[in-house]
């Protein structure tokens, strides 16, 4: 187990002590002298334009939505595809009616514009 | 390795799905001409659709003494599973007839409308021929979202969507309950098909009294009874039922609530025969409690569709007494009291969606003085499907109850029955309102009636037909329903 | 040892869905929920289902906490009043979730494979499950398309906006 994972096991502590090293050693040694300006939220370096907290658009939610719907459709493909030989006609069937079945719901909303931004 | 392709290929069973198939296949197609068809017209999808619903119940019929398995034993085609599909069927077709003018004279001229209606038939077919606990759960997810959508498809009108709201939440909460009783039961059995199920309970006795065992049985129950709105489970019934669409409460009132029994009696009939004193004295306590809420309450209310929902819970208590008594004719009295509680329930709701006046939907009590005279067909109508809901002989009402509490009656189960003829005396008063209404009182103002639309009209003479049918010659049905069960 | 991860685990999992219920500031609560789906998706890994894992992160933290971080944003819900107290109390239960999430992961990479309750036979590899699935529940499967196909019909209906809506009538004249 620890030789299949000790590369993502070096890559994590890597990455951990980077970020928290980062922010420990700027809070230790770095030079402070705060300002209002200094202190207000990094918007690109442009001068702040109205609050974080703005309402969003439903039409995220109908995106989320169906982006949630085709990341299942995606996950589904996971499992089929290592076993895609074992399986042989009857899962390439199998898959071929599930995403035929996907297709029209995608049809569908593409045609009833829910992909378009307007 | 090809053995095993082949094993897997020769279980694919087709004839055994055929009739969820076809209306599936039937509802994508819908879908589809209604995105590529101009908008609007909605005549042609609730005609396509009563042709998949008859294909359907020709295909159905197929598997009438000819029983198909197929899917690794997920699902099977049965005389118990046909003769469900056609009790989804006739609601589903019935739904339809009566949907086409009203959700244009209500300003939804939805096309999603019709698959909806038809995957959630499906769904139902799957609970009902669902021979493995995984099967069952996902037609009850089918089922259920359908009509969560359904429930909430007046879009702008918030009635409608604090009813698909809050079925939606109360209904993902329940499932979840279903799906924890399935795990538990899993892990007791190692499997998830019922039969299987039953045969390991059986060669290991010593597992029924196994906490898990009952706790499993107890939660999978809680889903199910959740969809039969059976008390302490119905609390959301009456806003759901107000706040739907006619025609999808309707039909809610009658699929789903077919579907779980189906789902339940196999579950519990064939998996966990061992466990039967548990479940007995369980539905035995939730019988009575389900009659009593749903009668005493439905007394109170003035809103036809809210007493209507409640008159249902009061209903599902009284087939849940033929669960109870778990004998043949207490079982197969279940399979006919929801044929014929689809006829009844359905005429009935066909009759509100005409019963409304110009611009409203009139389904107060006082809206409905002085109906009789005014629309002497509906009064008539609505006359007999009350009657037969009470109970009340030659109607489908009176032969349902008279083989359930026979069937109570034949397992031991006096006091029961007893009560549920109590009960239906208390139904009287609520039901009897509503005829007093019609006939001895004077409509207060004149109304514009809405027209009679053909679809709806044709739906209430099916209904009165298989009212009087089933209430006069049960003999021949009752006959197929003993057929049907295990 | 693998028992007492999964003790920890379930703990863990059980302190974070509490904390989201009870948070005021709904952006906390997804995070704290996030923190409940990691040790869940972790536990799975114990119990032998390493690819059920993968999904509970990619589907559940993933894919879902975006839908809710969307919800939030829409419905626009003001936190309360800024907590009260000394940072490290507000940052307490955090540290402590992600902390013990962390420690169970490295525990768990490093540790002897099959110790413990997830033994050999409960072992389900991505090409066992798949197998599993895809033959014996071929109908399960194609079932489930059909929920996604109107989930997304669902979706699309309930929450299309206005402008859609419009035009749609606009095209019935």
């Amino acid at each position: 187990m620890l030789d299949s994972y000790l590369p993502i096991i070096v890559l994590i502590v890597i990455a951990l002590a980077f970020a928290v090293g980062t922010i420990v050693m700027s809070h230790l040694i770095g030079h402070r002298k705060p300002s209002a300006v200094k202190l207000a939220p990094y918007e690109c370096g442009m001068p702040l334009v109205g609050s974080a907290r703005e309402r969003l658009s439903i039409k995220f939610y109908i995106i989320a939505m169906l982006f949630i719907v085709f990341d299942i459709e995606a996950v589904f493909l996971y499992p089929w595809a290592v076993v895609f030989k074992r399986l042989g006609m009857f899962g390439f069937a199998e898959m071929g009616v599930f995403i035929f079945i996907l297709l029209v719901g995608y049809v569908y909303v593409w045609k009833k514009g829910a992909l378009e931004w307007e | 390795m090809e053995n095993l392709v082949q094993l897997a290929m020769q279980n694919v069973n087709f004839a055994a799905i055929m009739p969820s198939l076809v209306l599936c296949c039937f509802g994508m197609a819908i879908l589809l001409i209604n995105v590529f068809m101009p908008r609007g017209k909605t005549t042609s999808a609730s005609l396509i659709s009563i042709i998949a619903l008859l294909v359907t119940a020709v295909v159905s019929l197929q598997g009438w003494n000819n029983p198909q398995f197929g899917f690794a034993g997920h699902v099977a085609l049965d005389n118990f599973a046909t003769f469900f599909n056609m009790t989804f069927l006739l609601a589903a077709g019935l739904t339809i007839l009566m949907s086409d003018d009203y959700l244009r004279r209500e300003g939804y001229p939805i096309g999603e409308y019709y698959p909806l209606i038809l995957f959630s038939t499906a769904g139902a077919m799957w609970m009902a021929s669902g021979t493995d606990l995984m099967t069952i759960f996902l037609g009850l997810e089918v089922l259920s979202i359908s009509l969560y959508i359904l429930a909430g498809m007046f879009r702008h009108q918030l009635q409608s969507n604090e009813a698909g709201l809050k079925y939606f939440l109360l209904g993902a909460f329940s499932t979840g309950f279903l799906l924890y009783g399935i795990a538990l039961l899993y892990g007791v059995a190692g499997t998830t098909n019922v039969a299987d199920i039953g045969l390991y309970l059986s060669a290991h006795p010593a597992m029924i009294g196994n906490p898990m065992t009952v706790a499993g049985m107890l939660l999978m129950s809680i889903g199910f009874l959740f969809k039969i709105a059976a008390a302490p489970f119905h609390m959301w019934t009456p806003d759901v039922y107000q706040g739907a669409p006619t025609p999808v409460t309707a039909f809610m009132s009658a699929g789903p609530k077919a579907a779980a029994f189906a789902a339940l009696m196999r579950i519990f009939i064939l998996g966990l025969a061992g466990l039967q004193s548990e479940w007995t004295s369980l539905l035995w306590g939730l019988a009575i409690l389900t009659m009593i809420i749903g009668n005493v309450t439905a007394i109170y209310q003035t809103n036809l569709k809210r007493m209507l929902a409640y008159s249902s819970i009061a209903h599902a208590g009284y087939a849940l007494v033929g669960l109870v008594a778990a004998n043949a004719v207490g079982v197969s009295g279940i399979l006919f009291y929801m044929l014929a509680y689809t006829f009844m329930n359905l005429g009935a709701f066909a009759v509100l969606v005409l019963a409304g006046k110009k611009g409203e939907e009139n389904l107060t009590l006082e809206g409905f003085s002085g109906f009789g005279f005014k629309r002497p067909f509906l009064g008539v109508a609505m006359t007999i499907f009350l009657l037969s809901l009470m109970g009340i002989p030659p109607t489908a009402g009176f032969a349902g109850k008279f083989y359930i509490f026979a069937g109570a009656i034949k397992s031991g189960y006096i006091w029961l029955a007893i009560i549920g003829v109590l009960n239906s005396a208390v139904s009287l008063y609520y039901y009897l309102r509503v005829i007093v209404y019609m006939y001895f009182k004077d409509p207060q103002e004149d109304y514009s009636w809405v027209s009679m639309h053909t679809g709806a009209v044709v739906s209430i003479v099916i209904a009165i037909v298989g009212v009087l049918y089933l209430g006069i010659i049960p003999g021949k049905i009752m006959e197929m329903a003993k057929l049907a069960i295990f | 040892m693998t028992a007492a991860i999964f003790y920890i685990l379930s703990a863990a999992a059980l302190l974070a869905t509490l904390m989201a219920i009870t948070r005021k500031n709904p952006v906390h609560a997804v995070i704290y929920l996030v923190h409940a789906f990691f040790a869940l998706a972790l536990i799975f890994f114990i119990l032998g289902a390493p690819l059920v894992a993968a999904w509970e992160v990619i589907i559940y933290a993933g894919a879902i906490m975006v839908l809710f971080l969307f919800i939030i944003m829409m419905l626009e819900l003001t936190p309360g009043e800024a907590a009260r107290g000394p940072g490290w109390q507000r940052w307490a239960p955090v540290i402590l979730l992600s902390g013990s999430i962390v420690v169970c992961t490295l525990l768990l990479m490093t540790a002897e494979p099959q110790a413990g309750p997830g033994g050999p036979n409960f072992y389900a590899s991505p090409r066992d499950f798949g197998y599993g699935l895809f033959k014996e529940y071929a109908l399960a499967v194609e079932i489930v398309s059909f929920q996604l196909l109107f989930a997304a019909v669902g979706a699309f209906y309930v929450g299309r906006g206005e402008r859609t809506r419009r035009r749609a009538r606009g095209d019935e004249r």
